[in-house]
């Protein structure tokens, strides 16, 4: 609601602005600002604040007048800041060029100073304890122009060094520095409400709000910037967020345009899964892009908002998360070595989710604790707690010149990384396909038995394997894939069999099935089958939703990538290396149940009709009798599988992500040199599929 | 999807939307014969303004060469179409026996000003444990990779690791002292 209501109050600010009689004094702001302004020192010297990040510049050391300033405001109506020279106890004005103007102001108790102070609706409001809190009227138009007049009967009991005004209602909230609660202030009345307590005590000498109704208050003592929850000020939420590490200082006042939202710029954002914390919304790590503090050697990329799920922050932009590396295994009750690559210097802040709850827990979960660190290549140590939790999670590594810091809110500084990781018991090998986090692509047609029009983007999947290997055996395989194409009409399923696995190996106890990185309850090991056959979807059209009718592959769909899966699969009877079926397994799409098949089908074939990379076997739950019809010559006896008469596939591996051909292009035009590889059996070309070797007009990106 | 032959629609298929959309494909299709034809009509009579003449021309345009379409290509026999290969990674190193050291490899690494080797850690391999200083795994690496880094850690964190680049010309990647 304060967004729509942040609009109209802008549109209804620039049209009153254009017309606006300037002021005889300094020229006025141009704009509502984003950014914070702190007041700070004696003689005063003021400073941008970033409220998102915490990261603050000086803007002004001199305002061409002696002494300290404080209890400042913004005036929406005018655009000018307002204050009180606590030196020389005037009102003064703070102009666009941070050049202050002593007013003339009238009725306020001489010899005493002002701390607080906020502006509303061309009144300006100055409160003190014990002593009276008063409106003066900032309106030339209006009788009583400049003149100080005292709220009679207002509650001066609190102790409070600043307040400000809420966009939406226009009432006036402050944290009382003593008690730590938050009241809501009438101007009428002067009368205030006690809203419930913040959880933190201390000077809180600055106040700011933004559009949407969240209130920010900076602690003198630390620079802690805290957020309050005000967005419905019918259900307030008083406790106080952690948001941000700005500036400290013992004299501090604030103020802000609460009519403009924060804005968001040259910030670094986590990629962890969302239950980290990892989007704005949810207070998620982000840091101010600095070029002389990140980790790696790429300095970060902005981003504006954190990028949890299959889109990360290395498949949007650079790959800039190039700081962090586990030289060795994390086994559970020893030490292990992180490997951390540092340019600048700074204070390092590491967390593993050990438990694997989907959160980081700052009590016993942050294993490196504000480590000093300089420009180069360090080793760290840390311990795997006992109690740590065998499987996949995830870590968050944060660099910053603040030396407290947890892992969520706002850095002036520095960089946030997130990994995954895998938490094993001891002696425990890995081996990926194709790499820790990199993808092989599986391209379909799905016309099979026919022959298609070797778009070959049917569907396209990229898919990796970790395969835990422990004494020869392999005691548990991770299996992830991302939908990135379907250009299709047909409605397929994805499945992955594991070739010669009985499927009584599986410990169906310990099956994890993530869609989009959020467990899910089913199990995916497939009914009806002899054999280990995980069931992605049943439905491949069912996990996106989009209007395209073919999804990502023509250049007029634009759609994001929607689904992505992680199954980690643990057996009871774990397969010896020899009996293991090679990476990348025996993947494939069969029909979906209900939906049409075309030509050749009088029924839907359903579950019935698989199509499978070369020479991969159809499962259990297929029809043989398939196999020969149309153009397909398998042949079952001579374990011959999915090729037409020339030999030709239905369905390939792709060794890297792969930029696949545009909807109806066939894969000669996008790749040339995929000719001379099929044509050679695999001798010429094997590396026909990286992008050097595409045409780029041809292939959708 | 086949676009080329779109003759039959089976009327029992229950997905009328498959039959609605080949229908658009068809319609779609003659629309775009009757433009092209059109395209092409129109390229003879627009050019060249310098004569001033209007004859006739009786050229009859060459017939495009055909374009070869993946359908037309002959694999062989056995052709497996596999983008990987097996290779065998077969380290041994004496002085690493007794100690806790894990082996990586990294298919993307540079080496910078003071020869120390960057691995890119998503592009790891495999991970393993020494056993007496030495390891044999077989592993699959897809076609793209023609070397690999290989990297030794103990768990003192005092120790460079141990470094050697490899290039993948064959079935074993060795590295032994």
């Amino acid at each position: 609601m304060f967004k729509l209501l942040g609009q109209v109050f802008t549109s209804l600010f620039l049209i009153v602005f254009v017309v606006w009689p300037t002021n005889p004094n300094a020229d006025p702001f141009d704009e509502c600002p984003s950014k914070a302004y702190l007041f700070q020192s004696n003689n005063v010297q003021i400073y941008g604040v970033n409220l998102v990040t915490g990261s603050y510049t000086l803007l002004e050391d001199y305002v061409g007048i002696d002494g300290n300033i404080n209890g400042v405001g913004f005036n929406f109506d005018d655009r000018y800041i307002y204050g009180f020279n606590t030196s020389t106890y005037e009102v003064v004005q703070i102009g666009g060029d941070f050049q202050a103007t002593v007013l003339n102001v009238t009725g306020l108790p001489s010899d005493t100073t002002f701390y607080v102070g906020d502006v509303s609706a061309n009144y300006y409001y100055v409160y003190r304890k014990n002593t009276g809190f008063y409106r003066i009227n900032l309106d030339d138009s209006r009788d009583d122009y400049l003149e100080a007049v005292e709220v009679v009967g207002a509650d001066v009991s609190l102790q409070l060094t600043d307040f400000a005004f809420h966009p939406g209602n226009g009432l006036l909230y402050a944290v009382d520095n003593k008690t730590g609660m938050l009241h809501q202030i009438s101007t009428e009345t002067g009368a205030n409400v006690e809203l419930g307590d913040t959880g933190e005590t201390g000077t809180f000498g600055a106040g700011y709000f933004d559009v949407n109704g969240y209130y920010y208050v900076s602690r003198n003592s630390d620079g802690h910037i805290f957020r309050i929850d005000l967005t419905d000020p019918d259900s307030p939420e008083p406790e106080a967020v952690l948001f941000a590490q700005g500036p400290f200082s013992n004299q501090n006042d604030g103020a802000r345009c609460a009519f403009a939202p924060l804005a968001i710029e040259n910030t670094d954002w986590g990629d962890a899964p969302t239950s980290y914390s990892t989007l704005f919304a949810d207070n998620g790590p982000r840091h101010e892009i600095t070029e002389d503090l990140y980790l790696g050697s790429i300095i970060p990329d902005g981003e504006s908002d954190g990028l949890p799920f299959a889109v990360n922050d290395d498949q949007s932009n650079t790959d800039d998360e190039d700081g962090i590396g586990f030289v060795t295994a994390i086994e559970i009750g020893l030490d292990g070595l992180v490997q951390v690559i540092v340019e600048g210097e700074g204070y390092l802040h590491a967390w593993i989710d050990w438990n694997s709850d989907g959160s980081f827990d700052e009590l016993t979960e942050k294993f490196i604790d504000s480590e000093f660190l300089t420009t180069g290549t360090h080793l760290i140590s840390y311990r795997v707690p006992d109690t740590a939790i065998a499987g996949n999670s995830w870590s968050r590594f944060r660099l910053t010149s603040s030396e407290e810091l947890t892992a969520v809110g706002g850095a002036p500084d520095g960089e946030v990384e997130d990994h995954a990781v895998s938490i094993s018991e001891p002696d425990i090998s890995y081996r990926y396909y194709p790499s820790e986090s990199g993808w092989v692509a599986l391209a379909y047609e799905d016309i099979w038995p026919g022959v298609g029009d070797y778009d070959l983007n049917d569907v396209v999947m990229q898919y990796r394997i970790v395969e835990l290997v422990r004494d020869g055996e392999i005691i548990r395989v991770d299996l992830y894939g991302t939908l990135v194409a379907m250009g299709a009409v047909y409605h397929n399923g994805f499945a992955v069999h594991l070739a010669g696995l009985n499927r009584d190996s599986v410990d169906q106890d310990r099956l994890r099935t993530l869609f989009n990185n959020e467990l899910q309850a089913l199990n995916p090991l497939e009914e009806g089958q002899s054999e280990v056959v995980i069931k992605v979807s049943d439905d491949l059209w069912e996990n996106v939703d989009s209007d395209c009718r073919f999804y990502r592959t023509e250049t007029s769909c634009t759609d994001e990538i929607e689904f992505s899966f992680e199954i980690s699969v643990n057996f009871s009877q774990p397969p010896t290396l020899a009996s293991m079926p090679d990476a990348p397994y025996n993947p494939f799409i069969f029909a979906s149940s209900f939906w049409g098949r075309g030509e050749g089908f009088t029924e839907t074939p359903g579950r019935d009709l698989e199509i499978h990379l070369v020479d991969q076997p159809m499962t259990d739950l297929a029809d043989q009798s398939l196999f020969g019809t149309g153009d397909d010559t398998s042949d079952v006896s001579s374990e011959r599988y999915y090729k037409t008469n020339s030999n030709l596939p239905w369905a390939i591996e792709v060794g890297t992500d792969w930029l696949y051909p545009k909807e109806r292009v066939d894969i000669l035009e996008a790749y040339p040199m995929f000719q001379d590889w099929v044509e050679s059996g695999g001798e010429e070309n094997s590396d026909w599929y990286i992008s050097e070797n595409a045409v780029i007009e041809k292939i959708y990106q | 999807m086949e676009f080329i032959n779109e003759k039959i629609i089976n009327e029992k298929i229950i997905n009328e939307k498959i039959i609605n959309e080949k229908v658009t494909n068809i319609v779609f299709g003659l629309f775009m014969i009757a433009v092209f034809s059109q395209i092409i009509a129109c390229g003879g009579g627009g050019g060249g303004g310098e004569s001033g003449t209007s004859q006739p021309t009786s050229v009859v345009p060459e017939p495009p060469p055909p374009v070869l379409q993946t359908k037309d290509l002959v694999a062989p026999d056995n052709f497996d179409y596999e983008t990987s290969s097996e290779v065998t990674v077969d380290i041994k190193l004496p002085e690493l026996s007794g100690r806790r050291a894990f082996v990586s490899l990294f298919s993307q690494y540079a080496r910078h000003e003071n020869n120390q080797w960057r691995p890119d850690f998503g592009s790891r391999l495999m991970m393993e444990k020494l056993r007496e200083g030495e390891i044999n795994r077989s592993i699959k690496l897809t076609h793209d990779i023609d070397k690999v880094l290989v990297q030794i850690w103990t768990d003192n964190k005092n120790d460079p690791p141990y470094s050697k680049e490899i290039t993948v010309d064959n079935a074993t990647l060795f590295w032994r002292q």
